[in-house]
């Protein structure tokens, strides 16, 4: 029994989901958060163009990591030694999702500070706060994974309807 | 400065592909000389998280 291929997709899943909510919450919604912000100003409509041409390559990519995790889990959900287990796919994500914001905020916001969360602010607390949650849910995540126990009752019924 | 409001009115066409004055200051800004940062920037977030996944995925390297 093995739960890598099951993590890994779930990783790579985490990492579009967040990704999507960081596109559309952040960039689009909220207006923050732009791939360039702090080296192309979002303050005129060149500015703004510019940005969202970068964004616009970010959810590419976000949608590209999406795709290959769900053909991962496809490829999971068809080897008999990969246990079927929702709690260690639902942590996998949550893990995911953090690890992509840890990485992206030391990345992006403090190595090479191509933007902030809130560019007006600059490097502030609320880039702390971004990489932070990434830490948490990191923690949270891999504390799913770890605790899951083959036999958990919500994943019985998948575990006997499923092809052998 | 009556000016300032008029063109404010004007309707301006802008994407990276028009063949526009603004398209093409939009076109210059994205490729310009720091296009290459920039695509690391954009990439370089993904390339460390696959490689992790794929540490997980494959286990270490024998």
């Amino acid at each position: 029994m093995t739960l890598r291929p099951l993590i890994s997709a779930g990783l790579l899943l985490g990492v579009g989901m967040g990704g999507f909510i960081d596109g559309i919450i952040f960039h689009q919604v909220l207006q923050l958060h732009s791939m360039l912000s702090a080296v192309r100003p979002r303050d005129s409509l060149v500015g703004l163009e510019i940005n969202m041409f970068w964004d616009g390559l970010f959810h590419a990519f976000t949608w590209i990591t999406t795709a290959v995790g769900l053909w991962l889990l496809w490829r999971a959900a068809r080897r008999p030694e990969v246990p079927w287990l929702g709690r260690a796919l639902v942590g996998a994500m949550v893990a995911g999702w953090g690890l992509f914001n840890f990485v992206e905020g030391i990345v992006d916001h403090f190595l090479l500070q191509v933007h902030h969360v809130v560019e007006s602010a600059g490097l502030s607390v609320w880039d702390w706060l971004f990489v932070g949650s990434g830490v948490l849910m990191m923690v949270v995540g891999w504390a799913m994974v770890a605790t899951t126990r083959p036999r958990d009752t919500s994943d019985r019924w998948v575990e006997a309807h499923r092809t052998p | 400065m009556p000016v300032v409001p008029w063109l404010a009115l004007v309707p301006v066409l802008a994407c990276p592909v028009c063949d526009t004055g603004t398209g093409r200051e939009v076109r210059a800004g994205i490729l310009g000389g720091d296009v290459a940062l920039t695509l690391l920037a954009v990439t370089l977030p993904f390339t460390l998280v696959a490689c992790i996944v794929a540490f997980i995925h494959f286990g270490r390297p024998k």
